[in-house]
């Protein structure tokens, strides 16, 4: 009777071997609110720099690519139980993460910026700040101005901006390109800008965005950084920095 | 229409409609057994049965679904020693099932009580077989006691079936999400989203109300 739950159990949840050879296909994540970088369009596709990067980067090493949405703060958790291969979603390389995952080199380097609405005076002390739960601007702002301003967390920068419009918050702290395209948006530019100067310390926004693998995967390491290197000399990744920023 | 989000927006929908049928479903059939469990007058099976369901009933439904999701892949993999997936859709069935049927079981539990003992006993004396008297005399009339319980956990499950946006399951909540960020248009998307949410328990409601009357066609 056991070893027959046991059976229905296995035949319920179709299980994945992990297979050693060739890389066939590379099951991507990413965190689909977050265009440029990505985005979902009306058509339900994924879409944006990083999975454009990925394709010419899957077209090298001659896989083909998948992508799932997960929510930001659940991508490392469930890369490391395996649910997919590697995450593609302008996630910094930081010493923190790389305590859990392996990063490729980096594949893009930005800066964090504030958002506010224009006029705003750039100290921060006192005020209120939004920012999304689990990226490195969360941890920024909490060990730099924990005691000192009110933090307000989201799942997607998107709801921060929505706050910042119904004025929940003077602040949004967020990556650069991620505040220029939804400030072009919708006229957001004529009430809202980036306040001050964009925001550069590695301690805490790493040396950039990479592509995280698990660490026992060395293998979909080495073919990625190969690719991305690649890409890169033959001038594929300079198309897409110049279509997308 | 909305961007060309719409038939993305029906297909959330249609997630959502899939998610909850299935766990009401399973939720019934836990839900019969723990009444059933819970009923007999074993301790050995009837307590641990009642701190499972008084367990269940007392964590929120985000834990339940993270323990699912997260916990139970973790640890099957760990027992096979390879990677076992759970997608989101089965870890949201399960724990919105598991959900269900814990307060299921406490209305279950209710409605067959609700059956006065006396019926039982005048059923065995008048010759029906103890299976008989369970078809023919409990579960009609128990039914009726449970219609109304049933109802409010249904129309719970529909709205709590958005708490799978969390484990990346693409249903309604999650595509009025993406919808609003790719055209950062957010009341459109999330007013459409509560507007079907309405519809699917609008008719929901018409549903039980057919039921409700039905059950109750022998008692006026």
């Amino acid at each position: 009777m056991k070893r027959l739950f046991i059976l229905f159990l296995i035949a319920l949840l179709n299980s994945t071997i992990l297979w050693a050879g060739p890389i066939k296909t590379i099951r991507f994540a990413v965190e689909a609110t977050y265009p440029p970088f990505e985005y979902i369009d009306a058509s339900g596709q994924i879409k944006g720099f990083d999975i454009d990067l990925a394709y010419a980067l899957c077209a090298r090493i001659k896989a083909t690519c998948t992508f799932t949405h997960q929510t930001f703060n659940s991508l490392i958790t469930s890369l490391n139980l395996g649910k997919f291969d590697a995450i593609i979603s302008a996630i910094s390389i930081t010493q923190e993460r790389l305590q859990k995952v392996s990063f490729t080199t980096p594949y893009y380097e930005p800066s964090a910026c504030l958002v506010a609405a224009i006029g705003q005076a750039s100290n921060i002390v006192g005020k209120k700040i939004g920012v999304q739960q689990g990226t490195t601007m969360e941890k920024y702002i909490n060990e730099k101005y924990g005691n000192q301003v009110s933090i307000k967390t989201y799942a997607s920068i998107q709801e921060a901006f929505l706050d910042l419009i119904s004025g929940r918050v003077n602040f949004i702290i967020t990556d650069l390109p991620i505040a220029q395209t939804w400030l072009k948006k919708d006229n957001h530019d004529k009430h809202y800008g980036i306040i001050g100067k964009p925001i550069i310390d590695p301690l805490y926004f790493g040396v950039g965005y990479g592509i995280a693998v698990r660490k026992d995967d060395i293998e979909l390491l080495n073919a990625l950084n190969k690719a991305l290197a690649e890409i890169k000399a033959d001038g594929t990744y300079h198309t897409l920095v110049k279509k997308y920023f | 229409m909305l961007n060309g989000f719409l038939v993305q927006m029906l297909d959330g929908t249609l997630v959502t409609i899939e998610l909850a049928i299935c766990s009401a479903v399973l939720g019934t059939i836990i839900g019969l057994l723990g009444a059933l469990f819970e009923s007999i007058p074993i301790p050995f099976i009837r307590y641990p049965i009642m701190s499972i369901i008084f367990f269940i009933r007392g964590l929120p439904e985000l834990l339940v679904l993270f323990f699912m999701y997260f916990g139970v892949a973790a640890l099957l993999s760990r027992i096979f020693g390879s990677y076992v997936d759970i997608s989101p859709f089965l870890a949201g069935v399960i724990a919105l099932g598991l959900i269900f049927g814990a307060y299921a079981s406490q209305v279950f539990h209710g409605a067959f009580s609700a059956v006065d003992h006396g019926q039982l006993d005048a059923g065995l004396a008048m010759g029906f077989t103890r299976w008989q008297v369970f078809t023919r005399i409990q579960i009609p009339q128990a039914w009726r006691h449970a219609i109304p319980g049933l109802g409010n956990l249904w129309l719970g499950l529909i709205k709590d079936t958005a708490i799978v946006t969390l484990i990346g399951l693409t249903d309604l909540m999650t595509q009025a999400k993406i919808a609003a960020t790719a055209t950062y248009q957010p009341f459109t998307f999330y007013l459409f989203a509560a507007l079907i949410y309405l519809v699917i328990t609008s008719i929901s409601q018409k549903i039980i109300d057919f039921f409700t009357l039905r059950a109750n066609r022998y008692v006026h």
